[in-house]
């Protein structure tokens, strides 16, 4: 790469006057946002899928488009929906991207109640509501891309009226893709179809079928392990049999250490095991909202963790999340069960291909977003610990905010899938991890 | 200023000093994150020197959150950082005449100024403020010091020590000191640099004027910036003033920012504060207790979500104690 080196102050200075700025700036925001992870090297793996997938490109890039939202620059899109200061400090879910949204077992590990929450709590933290929907808004609309089905005004409608149906009280309509999701949760969970398959009974009894998605993991890690999960057993009654790391999973937080367990109740047959995820949680992106430096909230990312949980409509909706932390590292713990089936933007696409969805089906998926969104916004304390609910319906308008969300779609996505070409761009020049090699 | 850590000289004998700032605050509007603890500084720091050589060493803690993190203090998320790292040599080759070479990672030398003590009321120099400066960065430069003058030259990479992997690039820092009276500094510097792999442009131009009395400390100065955050297109420009008066154990600190963010529009902030030595008899305090009231407002366009406008105005109060602990102390 050649750079004009300009004799300033008697000494060559290498500014280089041909850069994009767009796309100088993105590399930039990827290091600050990824920093935590240029020496591992499953960062090429998260930016591998990242450039497969427009869908995927969103999903890894959550810290890029706040860090982006945040420049004071004379180009962004304003908003009219805040006009009180509490509404700048709701706790958010932070990245409510459709495939966030996961059915859950609510209730005791034994439980065949369910619901659907927005299970990923790794962005939550507090700030302005319209920021939730503006980015729901963009997921639905990446989700809907390659469908072609030219419905952002109807999926924006579909969310803002779930909001407004949350901010009301009115009961959830889940529609079609959710109702399908939560029977094959219910069939697949009561078949205890995932334990079965990353942990199947043997010879010898269940164990982990390791792979090299699921490794075994080394003296270090097992007792780290053991360190964190010692008191979250003992808190639930549980017996810890068994731990993997493992590999690959999900798209943002692909780098992140992230570990299976294997636990029981106390029988010593398989019949009562059970799968629960343990995974590294970093500092989330910095939302903006109130003008900086605000008081500190949250001791530690697992502190935060833990107090998002009060965003879902039901507390118990997974009983083994949490967040739990040592050596200075937070972690969260999911259950890994086939009662929690995610939205998959691959198979609705499939599905779309074939006739058997419809625009009516997404709309359905948004208005659910739209609720649960609501529910949460409304349900968990803003950071002056009170619920935000009255000064969110103080300011909401659905007109308003339809027509505003509109506009900033439009925007957002053409700016997101401008930012995928530049980031393919960047790795051709840079190299699969952006340069950021250790 | 204390000729030992968090300054640009190099101290004569061996020293170390502690600086922490820390304190409630309570904001309005109250939306809850109002009321806390905070932390905005605390650094540890030291000089060993043989002779005409030494090095300085200087460590402080931030929140790994950000400042609109949320996160920190209490757990994990405050980590320390090395701000300063560097080796430092004296050569005195006539009366008068000092040159000063220094390498590692080196104070930028505008901030460094203003970045000791408690000067106004423990808070940070404006240009760390506004993320316009950095406080130090990886490369080398060199000092020349008269009587009325000091230059200076320093040649880093503009990336600092955490992003090391990305040291290829060159900025060129060039910084005067004019102080003809005992009380007057002109402070200038310019800086040709570059920002990120890509190497965006990252200029800056600066110019302080500093009175420094007995019993008052004033300043003003004006910052410009061509490029910023890796942005080319971005330029800012800023201008902050500020004043430091005491009598006794009584102190007062004045200080009034504005930042222009081009057509997003301006940041306006200020704040003033009264300060109590502690211990009340001594002529250059150790610590002291602030009792202070800020406030800021952006324009629309220029607050954090753009068009918020209930969010783009504040008021705070805040109590803090100012510590400044050198050993030994300066003649």
């Amino acid at each position: 790469m050649r750079h004009a080196c300009l004799p300033i102050l008697l000494l060559p200075a290498c500014a280089d006057p041909n850069v994009d700025a767009r796309s100088a700036w993105l590399h930039e925001a990827f290091y600050v946002q990824d920093a935590a992870w240029v020496s591992r090297p499953e960062l090429v793996v998260k930016y591998d899928a990242m450039q497969a997938d427009p869908y995927d490109f969103l999903r890894g890039t959550s810290g890029v488009w706040y860090a982006d939202l945040a420049r004071p620059h004379a180009g962004r899109e304003p908003t009219s929906l805040v006009h009180d200061p509490r509404e700048g400090a709701v706790l958010l879910f932070g990245d409510p991207h459709p495939e966030n949204l996961s059915t859950c077992r609510a209730g005791a590990v034994d439980s065949r109640a369910q619901t659907v929450e927005l299970v990923d709590l790794d962005g939550a933290t507090y700030g302005p509501w319209p920021v939730d929907l503006r980015r729901a808004a963009l997921g639905l609309a990446l989700l809907a891309e390659p469908l072609a089905c030219d419905c952002d005004a109807e999926l924006v409608a579909g969310l803002v009226r779930g909001y407004q149906d949350g901010l009301e009280g009115r009961p959830i309509v889940y529609g079609r893709i959710l109702d399908e999701l939560l029977v094959d949760a219910a069939e697949d969970g009561t078949q205890r179809e995932k334990l079965d398959r990353l942990a199947p009974i043997g010879a010898d009894g269940r164990a982990f079928a390791l792979s090299e998605t699921l490794t075994v993991v080394t003296t270090e890690e097992r007792a780290r392990t053991e360190r964190l999960l010692t008191s979250w057993a003992q808190a639930r009654d549980l017996r810890v049999l068994e731990v993997a790391r493992q590999h690959g999973v999900g798209v943002a937080s692909i780098p992140a250490e992230r570990f299976l367990v294997r636990f029981d109740r106390g029988d010593d047959g398989p019949d009562d095991d059970d799968l629960v995820q343990l995974r590294e949680v970093l500092d989330p992106p910095a939302i903006p909202g109130l003008a900086p430096p605000v008081a500190v909230r949250f001791a530690d990312n697992a502190a935060r963790i833990r107090s998002a949980r009060a965003l879902w409509s039901r507390s118990d909706a997974d009983v083994l999340a949490d967040g739990i932390a040592a050596d200075g590292v937070s972690y969260k713990t999911l259950a890994e069960s086939s009662w929690f089936k995610s939205v998959d933007h691959v198979k609705l696409g499939v599905d779309w291909a074939e006739g058997e969805l419809t625009t009516e089906d997404l709309v359905g998926l948004a208005r659910a977003i739209g609720h649960v969104l609501a529910t949460g916004h409304t349900r968990a304390p803003g950071a002056d610990g009170a619920e935000s609910g009255d000064a969110i319906r103080a300011s909401f308008d659905a007109a308003t905010a339809e027509d505003e969300l509109v506009r900033m779609l439009a925007s957002d996505r053409a700016t997101l899938l401008d930012d995928a070409a530049r980031f393919a761009t960047l790795r051709e020049r840079f190299g699969p991890q952006l340069g950021f090699d250790l | 200023m204390t000729p030992c850590a968090f300054t640009t000289e190099l101290a004569e004998d061996p020293c170390f000093a502690v600086e922490a700032t820390a304190g409630l605050r309570q904001r309005w509007p109250d939306v809850g994150v109002s009321r806390g603890f905070v932390l905005p500084r605390a650094r540890l720091g030291g000089s060993l020197a043989s002779g005409p050589v030494g090095v300085d060493v200087e460590v402080a803690a931030i929140r790994t959150g950000g400042e609109a993190g949320y996160l920190g203090v209490l757990g994990e998320s405050i980590v320390p950082r090395v701000e300063l790292w560097r080796a430092v040599g004296v050569y005195e080759p006539r009366d008068g005449l000092v040159l000063v070479g220094s390498a590692g990672l080196i104070p930028d030398r505008f901030v460094a100024a203003v970045d000791g003590g408690a000067l106004v009321g423990g808070a940070l120099p404006y240009t760390l403020d506004r993320a316009l400066l950095d406080r130090s960065d990886l490369g080398g430069g060199v000092l020349l010091h008269t009587k009325s003058v000091d230059v200076a030259l320093d040649a880093t990479s503009g990336e600092g020590l955490a992003r090391r992997e990305r040291n290829d690039g060159l900025d060129v820092t060039a910084y005067v000191d004019v102080h003809p009276g005992e009380h007057l500094h002109v402070q200038g510097m310019a800086r040709e640099g570059s920002r990120g792999m890509d190497r965006a442009r990252d200029h800056r131009a600066a110019l302080r004027v500093l009175v420094d009395f007995e019993r008052v400390e004033a300043g003003v100065e004006g910052v410009s910036a061509w490029g910023v955050d890796a942005d080319p297109l971005r330029t800012v420009l800023g201008a902050s003033s500020y004043a430091l008066v005491q009598q006794g154990p009584v102190a007062g600190a004045l200080r009034a920012d504005v930042t222009s963010y081009g057509s997003a529009g301006l940041r306006v902030s200020g704040f003033a504060a009264v300060g109590l030595g502690l211990p009340l008899a001594a002529e250059d305090p150790p610590a002291r207790v602030w009792l202070g009231l800020e406030h800021g407002r952006d324009d629309a366009a220029a607050a954090p979500l753009a068009g918020a406008d209930a969010l783009a105005r504040w008021t705070s109060a805040f109590l803090l104690v100012d510590v400044h602990l050198v050993h030994p102390e300066a003649p």
